[in-house]
């Protein structure tokens, strides 16, 4: 299932040097810098894990590598395209990928039922490819078997899930049906952004399991450097362990360490990694 | 509301999307959800009475409203005049009757203008150009200042009493309340993960305000436009009085107390009648307001979730999905459980 | 401080919460209660603190060291609250008032509940602040100041100021990230041992319970449905939804080697 050495295939995703600055809002502080001089890779058909505590930087570097920031330095290229604001490259990204919250319920409208939230990506597509953003008689044909389609691949049940609404799911149901929102689209690239951390512990299992059959079907398809690359923050190690292939640690927004998953799990150079492998053992 | 029903994805020749639950079938699920409630039952009864009488009052009143009897003024209840006769001799019953279609139209109108204006402002105020919302948003609080009775003044003097005043008054003022209300519900709405993630799917900022933000706003604006509508029905009254409103000669609530008000120490009957009918209805729309805001919000109404549900399930059975959902967990159960636990989930079948 | 637990049910509207729940702890000893979101158990605790919904139903028997819970009259169940009992809740954000200081709120419970000096206040405050690790200069700053650790560190300071005699903590690291939930569990930990009372501690995540309590139950669906001790339910759990938990919590932990990773 890894990616072997010998086939080294180019980054779908990289990042160089990038540093974001956040403006200060109290008077007298100092500016610091979210995300400081970060270089970042992610090969197609990888899933990286971006470790570190809240404040590390890590979800200012995801949004960043999307695009959905502009870096106050440094670049980021998409398939070896300078990814800049409203350039090709940006529209090819944001296309190509879709993202994951941690808060399930936030990221699911309310007032809209299972079945509409996770259709709204592809009928977005759908209107752009077209052409016509205010089409009425828009092609839904086969909406609803995509959705339910969907909902299988994340273990849902089409049947029960489409039509109900997120307040009748429970935490761990309603964050599988926000990754097959973000799957429905058939993403280049997955965020997810502490996709375990809201949910209980039994359901971040569920969720975990819902991860990787995602990953090991992407990694089946005939063109393997045509599989879907993930990125998944984190502030677990034990929580990624069995699903991310390359961990990279932030502390105060600088990477501290980053390796294959093994290599930082049996010798981890920095003490603050240590801290994290002892702080995830039962 | 309406363009959150022109977006919704159309299966070709299939019935609809699943979870699409027809307008008529989910306004009944509403109405039986307010009818439950007693203040409910009480707001919709008053309502439909009001509409009722508008319309019958077109055609018929007990007394013809121009007919009046200089020799029976001032006529305490009898047979031949059921709430008596004001000076003129005129039916206090007759006018009430045909006061009221004069005061559902100006309702209806401020609600409308006042509908449309607040979500125009609210639009601009979540926009994203920060110039624009920043604006808006001064220009808003700078505008409430303006006193709705200045106001009508101030139109009164091209314009002359007339509707069209209290309409356009009623619903400048209300509007420019309601976007300061909505505001923060929108902004809410606007930050939250789930309108990123439209936007990250490419969606538009305009589809994006009428899909999500307004359905997120609408228990707000259910509240504020009945309170609009009961607050309009009590500023006609003010502004005919003043001489600025309805004009003489078109017969509304607000002429009918108007008329007998100097006289209130005498015969304080007719002033009574017009302001029981003012009373009721303004504590009807309010109630109203927060009847329909507990019925038609999903979030708030488990009967409206599950009628849903039962329309979607009914729609997919027809299909063939059930071999999509042959690889499942267990823990789905959940639910189904709680659609049919849902306060009732059961008898939403039956209407 | 013992708390006793005797056929605790609670329904809400027809609707059973809670399903004859006998739960003990001891004086000075540490129990946990671990459960799936919706299994009840912050209701436990909402029982034993009189502060259940008012819409509830409550039957059965609440012992706090032989005082009974249910039924006692608001005041003096005001009383024990903050004094001879300390809560400390999920999520610090929330649980501190955001208008108000660390110190302020520190000493909330101590003008509350004894009549002492200025001075005697300030001493206690900063004795406190310091025992959980917070500098002295953050307790003139506001709860969003301060990093979602230190704020649960101050939330437990508020709680433990008054040197309760029973502790119930509910969910007190799920809002918190790996590291810091470590580092607050062993403090809270330490700072009960210290002061001899009794900890009842909530939470969805063995990992953590394993840390705490010596002793827990398993609360599914407002039923206990397993007890025993801590390590022995680790080992071999009897019960379905304690095999859900423990595998869970295997699952998503390293083993002690650190070197335990399998591919898919």
């Amino acid at each position: 299932m890894r990616l072997t050495d010998d086939a080294p295939a180019d980054p779908i995703l990289t990042g160089k040097g990038l540093t974001k600055v956040y403006a200060s809002t109290g008077s007298g502080m100092a500016r610091k810098a979210a995300v400081d001089g970060i270089d970042v890779s992610l090969l197609p058909g990888e899933c990286l894990a971006i470790i570190g505590e809240s404040g590390s930087g890590k979800t200012t570097l995801s949004r960043l590598l999307l695009g959905q920031l502009r870096p106050d330095a440094g670049q980021v290229a998409y398939e070896g395209r300078p990814v800049l604001h409203g350039s090709q490259a940006a529209k090819a990204l944001a296309r190509d990928s879709a993202l994951v919250f941690q808060n399930p319920f936030a990221s699911l409208d309310p007032r809209w039922t299972i079945g509409r939230s996770v259709a709204e990506p592809l009928l977005a597509a759908r209107r752009r490819g077209s052409g016509h953003l205010w089409h009425r008689r828009q092609d839904g044909t086969g909406l609803a078997d995509q959705v339910a389609k969907v909902l299988s691949a994340v273990q849902l049940d089409p049947d029960r899930l489409m039509t109900a609404y997120p307040s009748d799911l429970s935490g761990g149901q309603a964050q599988r049906a926000a990754i097959a929102r973000a799957l429905i689209v058939k993403p280049r690239i997955l965020l997810a952004d502490e996709p375990m951390s809201a949910v209980d512990v039994s359901a971040r299992v569920g969720i975990l399991h819902t991860l990787q059959s995602i990953m090991a079907q992407s990694r089946q398809q005939a063109d393997p450097s045509n599989g879907m690359s993930m990125i998944i923050i984190s502030h677990d190690l034990g929580v990624v362990q069995h699903i991310a292939d390359r961990v990279m640690v932030l502390v105060r927004g600088k990477v501290v360490e980053e390796g294959p998953v093994n290599a930082i799990l049996n010798h981890p150079k920095q003490s603050y990694t240590r801290q994290l492998l002892a702080a995830a053992t039962l | 509301m309406s363009c959150e029903h022109a977006d919704r994805p159309r299966l070709g020749s299939k019935a609809a999307f699943p979870g699409r639950l027809g307008f008529f079938g989910r306004m009944r699920v509403v109405l039986a959800s307010m009818w439950r409630k007693a203040s409910g039952r009480y707001s919709l009864i008053v309502l439909a009475v009001w509409i009722l009488v508008s319309l019958v009052s077109r055609f018929w009143t007990p007394v013809p409203i121009w007919t009046t009897d200089g020799y029976r003024i001032w006529r305490a209840p009898s047979r031949d005049h059921l709430l008596g006769t004001d000076g003129t001799g005129a039916d206090i019953l007759s006018w009430l009757m045909a006061g009221s279609a004069t005061n559902l139209a100006i309702s209806f109108l401020a609600v409308i203008l006042s509908g449309v204006l607040g979500l125009l402002l609210v639009m601009a105020m979540v926009s994203h150009r920060s110039g624009v919302s920043q604006t808006v948003v001064v220009l808003v609080d700078a505008l409430i200042s303006l006193p709705t009775v200045l106001l009508a003044l101030i139109l009164a003097v091209p314009l002359g009493p007339s509707i069209a005043v209290v309409v356009v008054a009623c619903g400048f003022g209300y509007g420019l309340n309601l976007a300061r209300i909505v505001r923060p519900q929108a902004l809410l709405a606007a930050e939250s993960d789930y309108v990123q993630s439209a936007r990250h799917s490419g969606v538009g900022s305009f589809r994006i305000f009428c899909t999500h933000l307004v359905p997120n706003v609408i228990p707000v604006l259910c509240v504020q436009l009945s309170m609009s509508a009961g607050t309009s029905v009590l500023a006609e009254a003010g502004l005919t009085y003043l001489g600025v409103g309805v004009p003489a000669g078109l017969p509304s609530w607000g002429h009918s107390l108007t008329t007998s008000v100097k006289f209130i120490n005498v015969f304080p009957l007719t002033v009574l009648w017009p302001g029981l009918v003012v009373t009721m209805v303004v504590v009807a729309l309010n109630l109203f307001g927060d009847a329909l805001r507990d019925a038609i919000d999903p979030v708030a109404n488990p009967r409206l979730r599950a009628a849903v549900a039962a329309a979607g399930r009914s729609a997919l059975r027809s299909e063939e999905y059930q071999e999509a959902s042959a690889q499942l967990d267990d823990s789905d159960h959940h639910v189904d459980n709680a659609i049919h636990a849902g306060e009732g989930g059961n008898d939403v079948a039956e209407y | 401080m013992s708390l006793s637990i005797d056929g605790l049910s609670l329904s809400i509207n027809g609707r059973t919460i809670l399903d004859r729940v006998n739960l003990r702890v001891a004086d000075g000893q540490r129990v946990g209660l671990i459960g799936s979101s919706g299994s009840g158990k912050s209701m436990i605790a909402r029982s034993v603190l009189g502060t259940a919904p008012l819409t509830a139903s409550l039957s059965g028997s609440i012992l706090v060291d032989g005082l009974q819970i249910l039924g006692s009259d608001d005041r003096s169940l005001a009383d024990l609250r903050g004094s001879r009992m300390g809560m400390i809740f999920q999520n610090p954000s929330t649980a501190l008032n955001p208008v108000k200081k660390v110190y302020s709120q520190v000493e909330l419970p101590l003008r509350r509940h004894y009549r002492l000096s200025a001075q005697e206040r300030r001493r206690r405050v900063m004795e406190i602040l310091q025992r959980v690790g917070l500098d002295a200069d953050l307790a003139g700053s506001y709860p969003h100041e301060l990093s979602g650790g230190q704020q649960q560190r101050a939330a437990i300071a508020t709680a433990l100021v008054t040197k309760p005699r029973l502790i119930l903590a509910d969910e007190p690291t799920t809002a918190l990230d790996a590291i810091t939930q470590r580092q607050i569990v062993d403090l809270l930990v330490s700072l009960v041992d210290q002061s001899g009372a009794s900890l009842l501690f909530i939470t969805h995540d063995f990992s953590v319970l394993a840390r705490v309590a010596d002793y827990c139950y398993i609360l599914d669906a407002g039923r206990l449905v397993e007890s025993g001790q801590t390590q022995s339910i680790l080992r071999d759990p009897s019960s379905p939804q304690g095999r859900t938990l423990v595998r869970a919590a295997r699952e998503l932990t390293l083993s002690a080697d650190g070197g335990k990773h399998e591919a898919d």
